[in-house]
């Protein structure tokens, strides 16, 4: 790409930072409340996005959805509630880190590791988006199963206090997400008769009953969700806490590269997403730290590496809508409808007839990082303060807003139901010492695993060989290989030390 | 297992570690949920029922190990049977579950009365059963919680919210 | 009305050219719809908007149809329209809704896909009854299902695939297994003898992602929803008796022209459906709703509305009750014929 394109492309994206203003403060708040996604907001805002011109469309988009990924970090952090899939990982050293005190220190870390992870996958997009999307072209369902076990091991190491009990939490988690019509005969499974199940348990219901409600029903015991010391550290807090967790991310500014690097390979895979991404990035993440014993305790680096993914993962996302007009996910789906709409040709057309707009996404998208950067930051010390609300306000707003955004995705109010049950499951769990994480993995990473797994079946005949058919699959199973076995030689060596 | 850390996984409280009884509640649902998924994939195609079967086997195993290591720490006196990791005041309870009650309440109710208005007497209502005064406050907290609602979802993004007596009212103004 | 459709989908071209006289000639059209409303103001239906049930997801091809199709017909009918969708159980709990708990006053309508929600409808024993308790009364959408291979597949033509399905199992990406265009590829495995293999990838976009991607041999899909890839594809055949657009689809050949075959139309008919009930309590409504569909044809506003909704009017059709309710019967058929497929493979 000539330098006369690329800066043409980012003047063109720079024209409609008004516009990035907006989307990417309503992306923030729409990911940070439950329910309402960016794939949700931007099926809600059709109206909008078909009236006023593609470009404008496609910045007022591109912006809502990277901001949204950025935002689903906040709640997880502050109230231990992730805004949608991708976040869920977030809440393992995020919420501690608040418990702490640390929210603000906290809140800085998610902000820089996204907007520097997807800064860099964005601006690494801009010059690699052909090899970034021959990705698809090697990861079939074979090599996907793999990548999502490296997801699922986290079931067995998560919960550190008790592993059998988070094991037991993750098999529940992954028969549940094996309710509904299987992947091959549409056959229904363990609906109790209800049709709304039938296309699998809903993730977003769950995820909020496991940690909204549950979380609310447990907070209600204290009158604050804060430790003792935790409160008086918030109390003091001001901008240097800011400045620390800037400190913070900015020492660690190469675990943040490599984390959304994850993110953005598995982005580029049509069908994996956030969630994959996250989780695999977190048990990376841990797999080579020098510390893996501080994570789940409120350790930086395992609020560093989820949300740098998940980021990574919006980058790379839209490479297979682009390049192949296969949308890789729910919100480049609804992006194709608003592009054919338009009458965008999508697919190798689009980079000889209009590589303004296809490199304008992703210097749409530096922008919107390098606006949210201004935006963002400082707003970390004033979000905080929700930690220091009483839980008596706290609880009820959370439920109220929290069940609204169960409800929304698919305007069921069976889907209400379904988050009071997880709630009060969740709070059962919490009590009695089982992790509602590694069951949440297993919601949601269960159904992506088997339907891959069943599909590759079905491609062999029913030859379980398959699994180890090819070269870069079986790379991907030492690899795996390697991640399980290596911790447990390191803790051997330590023991007989 | 690899680890065996100490450090605390953030979900639990800090509790004794010698009650059993509690924890019992999760594997024998779990168990039940497994016992209900085979019987409904019974009779499906092969393919359809192997995850199932897969998970419920390995679900039976761990419940087995997570059994015997409870049964012999109650042989070795090392743990007692109770519940009383679940037990809670009388306050805390009505207040819990009183919150989770006009929490169902709320689900049913919003289809009629519209998203507003319900969580304005959600907020409301939970409010005042969780003591929090002085009671203006309470109001003026519901009240701006559900204009912020009604603005962000209904206003500006056109949520499929239900709509309600205030929505309908609402609607000949914005 | 001019042109009364004769019956199965295959009497579309007719209906086209019709569709395309109509516009030319209808200048004047465009101005029908306020006369049209105001003659219809006398009569006491409909006195308020329409409710339309869609049993998929907001935002889908079925609900762009829709709404496309009532831009051109509230004119006439002398309503607005308001939307709820059902999704979920391959339409299955939208049928539900729709049957069970709305009402049977004409007021309410449901919209779907009529191959793949028979399909549904015979594989899923759902607990209402087609045609007792709804029928379908207007199609005006019509996708065909296609066999497409990516651009770089040594296969050139639908003989290639089934020779080479002769020797060696052929890997087909569809979006599920109880869907038309799977059941087109069992069609042509029976007739041909190949080992064809349909790998169901719950949803088109990863069907055809798969196919492209290499993970697959070809790709069995509806034709509308392939166009936004048809730079990196091969059409090799449509499962109707034209192709409706062959210049978009590399003038891909119907099968039973290529094959000597003589399979049904294997299309996803996007129609309005009302309850049985409704028809018989208020058949002056039900007429209405007809003249008023009729006349919409005729005015050309629909062709108009569907390009104004970004979408190719080459899918427009008209299908009458009688059509609609013979193209339902038929995909209850095929899915009893290959009900051994679509429960074990």
């Amino acid at each position: 790409m000539s330098l006369e394109l690329l800066i043409d492309i980012f003047l063109g994206a720079a024209s409609y930072w008004w516009l990035i203003l907006i989307a990417t403060t309503l992306g923030i708040i729409i990911g940070a409340i439950p329910g309402f996604g960016a794939q949700n907001t931007i099926i809600m805002l059709l109206p909008f996005t078909l009236a006023v011109q593609v470009d404008m469309a496609l910045t007022f988009m591109v912006a809502l959805y990277v901001a949204s990924h950025m935002g689903s970090g906040i709640p997880a952090i502050l109230l231990n509630i992730p805004g949608t899939g991708g976040a869920a990982a977030t809440t393992i050293d995020g919420y501690p880190m608040a418990k702490k005190g640390m929210a603000q220190q906290a809140l800085v870390l998610t902000f820089v590791a996204s907007t520097l992870g997807g800064f860099f996958t964005a601006f690494i997009a801009i010059f690699a988006i052909g090899y970034l999307a021959r990705i698809a072209f090697f990861l079939h369902s074979v090599e996907m199963v793999v990548i999502m076990l490296f997801g699922i091991t986290l079931i067995a190491v998560i919960a550190a206090k008790d592993p059998l009990k988070g094991l037991i939490s993750g098999i529940i988690g992954l028969l549940i997400g094996a309710i509904g019509a299987d992947h091959i005969y549409s056959a229904p499974r363990a609906t109790f008769g209800f049709l709304e199940l039938y296309e699998g348990m809903p993730i977003i219901p769950a995820l909020i009953g496991l940690f909204a409600i549950s979380e609310a029903l447990v907070m209600l015991e204290k009158r604050s969700m804060l430790t003792a010391e935790g409160r008086e550290r918030m109390l003091r807090a001001g901008w240097r806490e800011t400045l620390e967790g800037i400190q913070m991310a900015l020492k660690r500014w190469t675990h943040i590269l490599w984390t959304s690097l994850i993110g953005l390979v598995v982005g580029a895979v049509p069908g994996a997403g956030a969630s994959i991404g996250s989780f695999v990035a977190y048990q990376q993440s841990r797999l080579y730290s020098k510390t893996p014993e501080a994570y789940g305790t409120g350790h930086p680096e395992g609020v560093l590496a989820p949300e740098a993914a998940n980021n990574g993962v919006a980058s790379g996302s839209l490479i297979p809508l682009l390049v192949l007009a296969v949308p890789g996910g729910t919100t480049a789906a609804v992006m194709l409808v608003v592009l054919s709409y338009h009458g965008v040709p999508l697919g190798p057309r689009l980079f000889v007839e209009d590589p303004g707009l296809a490199y304008g996404v992703f210097a749409t998208m530096v922008l919107s990082y390098l606006i949210m950067m201004v935006t963002i930051l400082p707003m970390s010390k004033y979000l905080s303060r929700v930690t220091l609300v009483g839980t008596t306000i706290l609880a009820p707003i959370i439920i109220g807003f929290t069940l609204v955004g169960a409800f929304s995705p698919r305007a069921y109010i069976f889907d209400m139901g379904v988050a009071l049950t997880f709630g009060v499951l969740g709070y059962l769990m919490r009590k009695t010492g089982y992790h509602v994480v590694a069951m949440l993995i297993g919601i949601i990473l269960g159904p992506l695993l088997e339907a891959n797994f069943m599909r590759a079946l079905r491609l062999s005949g029913g030859d379980s060989m398959v699994f180890f058919s090819s070269t870069i699959g079986n790379v991907l199973w030492l690899m795996l290989l390697a991640s399980i076995l290596l911790p447990l030689y390191s803790s051997w060596r330590r023991n007989r030390a | 297992m690899s680890e065996h850390n100490k450090d605390d996984d953030g979900d639990t409280d800090d509790r004794a570690r010698t009650r059993i009884g509690a924890d019992l509640i999760i594997p024998v649902a779990g168990l039940a949920f497994a016992g209900y998924y085979l019987w409904s994939i019974a009779g499906l195609p092969g393919m359809a029922q192997f995850s199932g079967r897969f998970l419920v086997a390995v679900l039976v195993v761990l419940v087995v190990l997570l059994a015997l290591r409870m049964g012999t720490a109650l042989a070795r006196g090392e743990a007692e049977f109770s519940f009383a990791d679940l037990a809670e005041t009388r306050k805390t309870a009505l207040m819990r579950w009183g919150v989770f009650a006009l929490a169902i309440g709320f689900a049913l109710g919003i289809p009629y009365l519209g998203f507003t208005l319900s969580i304005f007497v959600f907020l409301l209502l939970s409010m005042l059963l969780l003591q929090v005064r002085p009671i203006s406050r309470i109001f003026i907290i519901a009240f701006c919680a559900a204009a912020v609602g009604y603005l962000l979802f209904i206003v500006a993004l056109g949520a499929r919210l239900p709509r309600g007596p205030v929505e309908t009212f609402l609607a000949g103004i914005f | 009305m001019v042109t009364q459709p004769t019956g199965r989908p295959k009497a579309r071209h007719t209906r086209r050219d019709f569709i395309r006289t109509a516009t030319l000639s209808g200048a004047g059209a465009l101005f029908a719809p306020a006369i049209v409303g105001r003659a219809f103001a006398q009569d006491t239906f409909p006195t308020r908007a329409m409710q339309v049930l869609i049993p998929i997801s907001e935002g889908g091809g079925v609900d762009r149809s829709a709404r496309a199709f009532n831009a051109a017909w509230g004119p006439s009918l002398g309503a607005g329209f308001e939307y709820s969708y059902f999704p979920g159980a391959s339409g299955q709990v939208g049928y539900e809704t729709y049957i069970g708990r709305r009402e049977p006053d004409a007021y309410n309508l449901l919209f779907g896909a009529i191959g793949p929600e028979m399909i549904m409808y015979a594989t899923q024993n759902p607990s209402y009854r087609f045609p007792d308790d709804f029928v379908y009364f207007a199609g005006v959408n019509a996708d065909d299902s296609v066999i497409w291979v990516a651009e770089n597949s040594p296969f050139q033509t639908l003989q290639d695939l089934v020779e080479e399905g002769q020797h060696r199992r052929v890997n087909f990406s569809g979006s599920r297994l109880p869907h038309p265009s799977s059941i087109a590829v069992f069609l042509l495995a029976e007739a041909t003898g190949a080992d064809f293999n349909v790998v169901p990838y719950g949803g088109g976009n990863a069907a055809r992602s798969a196919a492209i991607t290499g993970e697959v041999d070809a790709c069995c899909t509806f034709m509308s929803s392939s166009l936004s890839v048809r730079e990196q594809v091969r059409f090799l055949t449509v499962f109707q008796d034209e192709n409706q657009i062959p210049a978009l689809t590399n003038d891909a050949p119907p099968v039973n022209a290529l094959m000597g075959t003589d399979f049904p139309a294997l299309d996803g008919l996007r129609a309005y459906a009302i309850h049985r009930a409704a028809i018989e309590q208020h058949p002056e409504r039900y007429q209405h709703l007809k003249d008023t569909i009729a006349e919409t044809m005729q005015s050309g506003r629909y062709e108009e509305s569907t390009i104004a909704a970004g979408l190719s009017p080459d899918f427009n059709v008209f299908i009458d009750e009688e059509a609609c309710t013979r193209s339902a019967q038929r995909f209850i058929e095929l899915a009893n014929r290959f009900e051994h497929l679509l429960r074990d493979g």
